[in-house]
């Protein structure tokens, strides 16, 4: 039933420049007509509606390994494996919604989540591991999702690594420096099109290239009963249950979210996660029916390389399918990877402007500011690129980004939520947890080391502020504390005046220059 | 082969309204932008309480457990769950949809 792969590489260029091209063109448009100073750049004035919004969450939240993963674990697990990658991938996107709510409400000028945490706490240290965190979060999604691309390139086209990473990066850095989160928001929405539509398309042809559910569904049964279950309880215990907590982390405690929170209307906030949620779901579970084909054809590991991961793209190539049908996969694996990296690029220029280069340099003009937004998504792919092209092994880089997430996430609701939360108790629960969480980690499993950082992360914050006397915080402080509007500000920085660089008092980011 | 030929010539069809959906939209955005820079700079508006429960996404869960259940039953659903990434597609479709009506 398998074929050779005889699909020339410079098919893959063809999809890789031809995307990447399409999404300029569409950056190239958005820039002309939304896009003037730094306050659309990073926060789209905050206008984003419930379309863009949505379309936009779904593909921000598809990343190219999550495409692959979900095949890699039917593949693995059988229906099991599937059913703990998919479900609580919805549930994490939808679990945002209590945190938006409380804290679009309570900061209705807001830009990121870590503003939140200097005005919450005014505490220095705590803010650093905060930036820290989520910048190399957003480090983490650029990377894993270049290593997707190279995946799927490599398998398919056979094209080298390195070309990828530098045709890859070029491409997404150019077209995301144009517009910002709107580029970013209207793109993202074309690539949900991009990803859903060939995500059928394939995956029915794949069914009926391998004889149809049929034979497939009496293989599998054949093979193990269970393959066809989502009851195991080997999935759970050894991806399933790590992997829930984990994706948690990745939407509250991640700057890519919380961008969105403060730049869609809104009255369309709660709506937008709930679908984008909702709506992810078809995208595993039909992509999982590629990894049961390859499962139910007897597909073995050691033909894909090992790489549990390939299997998609591996089936898929070498199934002997019609070309555009092999195109059409790799679309959608590529716009999955455009997509989030874009999302992770926007998110830093929020993070950069509002949290670093405000606060270190408050005179700063509009326009070097716009100018610095900008160039940090330039910086951000240089050392991304540089990164992964060093072929470090970046284990260490994905650990300890993961604790930093994982530690960050029970403190930070109970920042939003808990008034008697103190800075001492949200730092020092973050510092005990790394520091505890991730030796064990890495010393016994990764389940028992997850469970540690969140224990540790939820009990301590929480003794410390019981045992504190200081006064409960109030929120209202947040909202109102003194707006100004951009020409007070500006006016304000070129006297010299205070400018303060926290929510409450941040101003709305530079209208027009 | 009857169910590729479905998904593609459905596909194509969604396709076609999705982007002239995101088109409308965009163009939207764009005037509201203009009338905006010819007129007051806008304000963040304020959110209202919301009920942080949603039974649609309760729903969801439930639906696509269920889903993922029933494929492990029946080898005839695998023909037609493919079918649901379009309805992604249609969602955000109907999140342009809904949003021009609250509009008018």
């Amino acid at each position: 039933m398998l074929q050779a792969n005889s699909i020339q590489p410079y098919v893959g260029y063809i999809v890789m420049v031809g995307l990447g091209l399409f999404m300029l063109v569409i950056a190239l448009a958005v820039r002309s007509s939304l896009v003037r100073n730094t306050h659309d750049y990073i926060i789209a004035d905050r206008r984003i509606g419930l379309g863009f919004g949505v379309g936009s969450v779904i593909a921000v939240w598809t990343w190219a390994m999550a495409v692959m993963m979900s095949s890699g674990q039917a593949y693995t697990w059988g229906l099991s494996g599937l059913f703990w990658f998919t479900v609580p991938n919805g549930i994490a996107v939808m679990a945002m919604v209590p945190f938006a709510l409380k804290l679009r409400k309570v900061i209705p000028n807001g830009y990121t989540i870590t503003d939140f945490i200097r005005s919450r706490f005014q505490n220095r240290p705590a803010l650093v591991i905060a930036v820290i965190g989520m910048i190399f979060g957003i480090f983490l999604e650029i990377i894993i999702n270049l290593k997707g691309a190279v995946l799927l390139m490599e398998t398919i086209f056979g094209i080298k690594e390195i070309v990828i990473l530098a045709v890859v990066i070029l491409i997404v850095t150019v077209y995301s420096y144009f517009g910002g989160i709107w580029t970013s928001a209207i793109t993202a929405t074309v690539n949900t099109l991009l990803i859903t539509v060939p995500a059928a398309v394939v995956t029915l042809f794949v069914l009926y290239k391998v004889g149809g559910p049929d034979v497939l569904f009496e293989s599998l049964n054949k093979q193990d009963p269970q393959l066809l279950s989502i009851f195991r309880p080997e999935a759970a215990a050894s991806f399933g249950i790590t992997l829930a907590l984990g994706l948690l982390a990745s939407t509250v405690a991640d700057q890519t979210f919380w961008q969105k929170v403060w730049a869609i209307k809104p009255q369309h906030v709660k709506r937008t996660f709930i679908w984008g949620g909702a709506w992810f779901y078809p995208i595993p579970i039909a992509l999982g029916l590629i990894g049961l084909a390859a499962l139910g054809t007897g597909l073995k590991l050691d033909d894909i390389g090992g790489d549990v991961t390939a299997v998609g793209p591996y089936l898929v190539s070498h199934l002997g399918l019609p070309l555009i049908i092999v195109v059409l996969y790799a679309l959608l694996v590529l716009n999955a990877c455009y997509s989030t990296i874009d999302g992770a690029f926007s998110a830093l220029t929020s993070l950069v402007a509002v949290d670093i280069v405000k606060p270190l340099w408050p005179k700063l003009s509009e326009r070097r500011l716009f100018a610095a937004t900008k160039l940090s998504i330039v910086v951000c792919a240089l050392v991304a690129a540089a990164i992964v092209m060093s072929g470090v092994n970046f284990v260490s880089l994905v650990l300890t980004t993961y604790a930093i997430k994982t530690s960050l996430l029970i403190p930070l609701i109970l920042a939003i939520f808990w008034p008697r939360l103190t800075s001492r108790g949200f730092l020092w629960g973050i510092v005990l947890s790394i520091a505890i969480g991730l030796p064990v980690r890495i010393a016994y499993d990764e389940l028992v080391g997850t469970l540690v950082i969140f224990g540790i992360s939820a009990v301590v914050p929480v003794i410390w502020s019981l045992l504190s006397k200081e006064a409960p915080f109030d929120y209202a402080v947040l909202k109102h504390t003194k707006q100004l509007d951009d020409a007070e500000f500006f006016a304000g920085s070129a006297k010299g005046g205070p400018v303060e660089p926290s929510v409450g008092s941040i101003p709305q980011l530079g209208r027009e220059v | 082969m009857v169910y590729v030929t479905i998904s593609i010539v459905v596909g194509a069809l969604i396709s076609l309204a999705y982007l002239v959906n995101v088109w409308i939209s965009f163009r939207q955005v764009s005037r509201d932008r203009q009338s905006e820079q010819r007129g007051r700079a806008s304000e963040a508006a304020v959110a209202e309480d919301e009920a942080w429960f949603s039974w649609k996404a309760f729903v969801s869960i439930v639906a696509s457990s269920a889903i993922l259940y029933s494929i492990g039953k029946w080898a005839f659903l695998w023909n037609y769950v493919p079918f649901i990434a379009i309805g992604s597609a249609v969602a955000v479709i109907a999140a342009f949809t809904f949003e021009r009506r609250k509009r008018i």
